[in-house]
C-alpha cells in the first residue's frame, strides 16, 4: 500500500495535465475522448467506494447511471431544468434508491450480493422501458444540446466533468481517513469482527452505497446532456457494470489512485483500439489485456508502483 | 383461459428443462470449486455458432454432432482451467474477471468473425409439433427437454455412484478433509472444471434448437442462468432441475396473465426476493 500523502503527490502532476489540457487547442476528438476517460475516472472511483472498501462487489452499478441519466433527461423535455443543475439532484435521488435497495441486498454477501444487484440492475432496466409513457420506452429519449458552437460546448462540458471528478476524489480522500473509511475496511477484511467491535455495520454498507449511487447518478445525469440521447440498453449496459469493476481491480482495489489509474489506462486502450480497428474485434484485444493484466499483476498495477518504492 | 394456463404450464416445464442444461454447468464448478465461470453461456453460443455450421455446411444433425463437440469442449475446458485459472492467486475473485475477459474474446471473436445477424438451427423436426387435445407440444422443446433430462440423470449417475462423482463431492464439502483422505483434487477440480464447460456444448443443442441465438445473446442466458443457480442452490443435480422448472414455470404463466414485457420483470424481482428469503439458494450444496 502507499501512504495517502505519497498517493495525493502522485496525484498532482495528472490533475495539472487535465487542467492544462484545454489550453492546447486540440481536436475537437480529443477532447470528447478526455471528457469520456474523466466520466470513467467518476464511475470507476465511486464504484470503488463500497466495492474497493467494504468489499461488496456490485455487478449493477449502471442501474443508479441509468436513474441518472433518465431523471435527467425527463426534467429537462418536462420542466426544462439545465441538467447542470439537476445531474446533482439526479445524484441524490440514486443515492436514495441505493439507500432503499441496501436494506434488501446488502444483506447478502459474495457472489450472491453481485447477482441480486446485477438482477436489480437488469429489472431497473425493464422497468424503464416498459414505462414508455414516461421514458419513451425502447426508442430512448433525445435531450436539447447546449446552445453554442461545438468547441464552447464541448469545453463546458470539460470543466464540469473535471470538477465533478476532482470533488468525488477529494470526498473519497476525506472518507478514507475518516472514522467511516476505517469502519468500511474493517467491514471488507472481517465483517463478523467489526460487528464485534461494536461498529455498526448495516449502516455503514448501507452509507458507502448511498454514497457511491451519488456519484454515479450524477456522472450519470451529465453524460446524459453531453452525449444528448439515451436508450435503456445504453444507460443500463451490462457491460457498463463489467468496466467499472474491471477499472478499479485493474489500478487497485481500496486505493484512491488504483481506480484512476484503472479508468484512464483501460479507457484510452478501449478508445484507441475502437478507432484503430473499427470492428468488433476490439472487444477481444480488451478481452486479451484483461486477462494478461489479471494474471501478472493481480492486485493492480499500484502494486507494482508501490512495489518498486519499497525497494 | 383454462387452455391457455395449460398450454403455458407445458411450455414452461418444457423450457424449464432447457434451462437445466445451461445451469447445471455453473452450478456445478461454482459449487464444487467456489468458481464463477462467467465465460458459460458465451461457450454456448459457440457450441451453437458450431452446430450451424455443420448443419449448414455438412449436413450434420446437431445431436450427431455433440459426439464431436463435447469432448472438444472438455479440452477447451481443461485448457482454460489449466492456463488461466490455476494460475490465479484468489480465484475466487479473479475467475470471475478471468472468465469475463474469456467471454469478451468469445464475443469479439464471434461478431467479427460471423457477424451479430441473429441465427436459428432449422432442421426438419424443428417446425414440427404435436398436438394432444388442442394442446401444441413443440418437437423443438420436446426433444430439447429429453436431452437434458438424459443429461441430468447421467451426472446424478456420476455424482452418485461413481468413485470420481464421490471424489467430486467430498472435495465440493470440503477441499482440506478431500486432501487428507488422499484424493488429487487437483484433477477432481480439473475435470469439474472441464465437464462442466462441455454441458454448455449440450446446453447448445436444446437453446440452438429453440431460439435465435447471436453473439451478443449470452446476456439473457447468464443472467438466467444466475438466477436458476441462485434459485435451486450450488451443486445440486436435482435443485438446479427444480429451480429450472419453476423458473419456466413463472415465466410462462405470467406471459398469459401479465403482459409480455412484464414476465421478467416478475421473474427477476423474484430472484432477489429468494435470495434475501434464503440466501444460499432454495436447496442448498451438493
Amino acid at each position: 500500500m502507499i501512504k495517502m500523502r505519497s498517493e495525493l503527490l502522485l496525484l498532482l502532476p495528472l490533475v495539472a495535465a487535465f487542467i492544462g489540457f484545454p489550453l492546447l487547442s486540440v481536436p475537437v476528438f480529443f477532447v470528447r475522448s478526455t471528457i469520456i476517460i474523466i466520466m470513467w475516472v467518476i464511475l470507476a472511483e465511486s464504484w470503488n467506494i463500497l466495492g474497493g472498501y467494504t468489499g461488496y462487489v456490485s455487478f449493477g452499478h449502471a442501474a443508479f447511471f441509468g436513474l441518472g441519466a433518465y431523471f435527467v433527461a425527463i426534467l429537462l423535455r418536462d420542466v426544462g431544468l439545465s441538467p447542470f443543475i439537476t445531474a446533482p439532484i439526479a445524484g441524490l435521488f440514486s443515492s436514495g434508491v441505493a439507500f432503499v435497495f441496501g436494506y434488501a441486498v446488502l444483506r447478502l454477501k459474495g457472489n450472491y450480493f453481485s447477482i441480486a444487484t446485477l438482477s436489480l440492475n437488469y429489472v431497473l432496466q425493464l422497468v424503464i422501458s416498459n414505462i414508455y409513457w414516461m421514458t419513451g420506452g425502447g426508442n430512448g429519449l433525445s435531450l436539447v444540446t447546449l446552445p453554442f458552437d461545438i468547441k464552447t460546448s464541448l469545453s463546458i462540458f470539460y470543466w464540469y466533468f473535471l470538477a465533478v471528478a476532482l470533488i468525488t476524489i477529494y470526498v473519497i480522500y476525506r472518507i478514507n481517513r475518516s472514522t467511516f473509511g476505517w469502519a468500511m475496511l474493517a467491514i471488507r477484511e472481517n465483517e463478523d469482527a467489526a460487528k464485534s467491535l461494536g461498529i455498526d455495520v448495516n449502516v455503514i454498507k448501507r452509507r458507502a452505497y448511498a454514497i457511491s449511487a451519488f456519484f454515479t447518478g450524477l456522472a450519470g445525469g451529465a453524460y446524459a446532456y453531453f452525449i444528448s440521447y439515451i436508450d435503456p440498453p445504453s444507460a443500463f449496459a451490462i457491460a457498463f457494470n463489467l468496466n467499472v469493476v474491471l477499472m478499479s481491480i485493474f489500478g487497485g482495489l481500496g486505493t484512491i489512485l488504483g481506480p484512476l489509474i484503472g479508468a484512464i489506462s483501460l479507457t484510452s486502450v478501449l478508445l484507441l483500439v475502437t478507432y484503430t480497428f473499427m470492428s468488433s474485434l476490439n472487444l477481444a484485444i480488451y478481452g486479451v489485456i484483461l486477462i494478461i493484466v489479471v494474471m501478472f499483476a493481480p492486485d493492480g498495477i499500484v502494486s507494482i508502483l508501490s512495489r518498486r518504492k519499497k525497494v | 383461459m383454462l387452455d391457455l394456463l395449460l398450454q403455458a404450464i407445458i411450455n414452461g416445464v418444457l423450457i424449464g428443462g432447457v434451462y437445466a442444461s445451461l445451469s447445471i454447468g455453473l452450478a456445478l464448478v461454482w459449487g464444487v470449486m467456489d468458481i464463477v465461470n462467467f465465460a458459460h453461456a458465451g461457450f454456448m453460443i459457440l457450441a451453437a455458432f458450431l452446430y450451424y455450421f455443420m448443419l449448414q455446411l455438412f449436413g450434420v444433425d446437431p445431436f450427431l454432432s455433440l459426439i464431436l463437440i463435447f469432448p472438444i469442449f472438455f479440452l477447451v475446458g481443461a485448457s482454460v482451467y489449466k492456463l488461466l485459472i490455476t494460475r490465479l492467486r484468489r480465484p475466487e475473485l479473479m475467475s470471475l474477471i478471468v472468465t469475463f475477459g474469456v467471454l469478451v474474446i468469445l464475443e469479439g471473436s464471434m461478431s467479427s468473425l460471423w457477424g451479430n445477424e441473429p441465427k436459428a438451427l432449422a432442421t426438419a423436426y424443428s417446425v414440427f409439433s404435436i398436438n394432444v387435445g388442442g394442446l401444441v407440444v413443440r418437437s423443438s422443446y420436446l426433444l430439447g427437454f429429453l436431452l437434458s433430462l438424459v443429461m441430468m440423470l447421467m451426472l446424478n449417475f456420476l455424482l452418485k455412484s461413481t468413485l470420481i462423482g464421490k471424489k467430486i463431492r467430498a472435495t465440493a464439502q470440503s477441499r482440506e478433509a478431500a486432501v487428507i483422505m488422499g484424493i488429487d483434487t487437483a484433477t477432481v477440480t480439473l475435470i469439474t472444471f472441464s465437464l462442466g464447460l462441455a454441458t454448455a456444448a449440450v446446453a447448445a443443442v436444446p437453446i440452438a434448437l429453440s431460439f435465435a441465438f447471436y453473439p451478443g445473446a449470452y446476456l439473457y442466458w447468464t443472467l438466467m442462468m444466475f438466477l436458476i443457480v441462485a434459485l435451486g442452490g450450488l451443486g445440486s443435480v436435482f435443485g438446479t432441475f427444480f429451480g429450472s422448472l419453476a423458473i419456466g414455470l413463472i415465466q410462462s404463466i405470467s406471459t398469459v396473465l401479465l403482459p409480455v414485457e412484464w414476465a421478467d420483470v416478475i421473474a427477476f424481482t423474484l430472484l432477489v426476493v429468494v435470495l434475501l428469503i434464503k440466501p444460499r439458494g432454495l436447496f442448498g450444496k451438493l
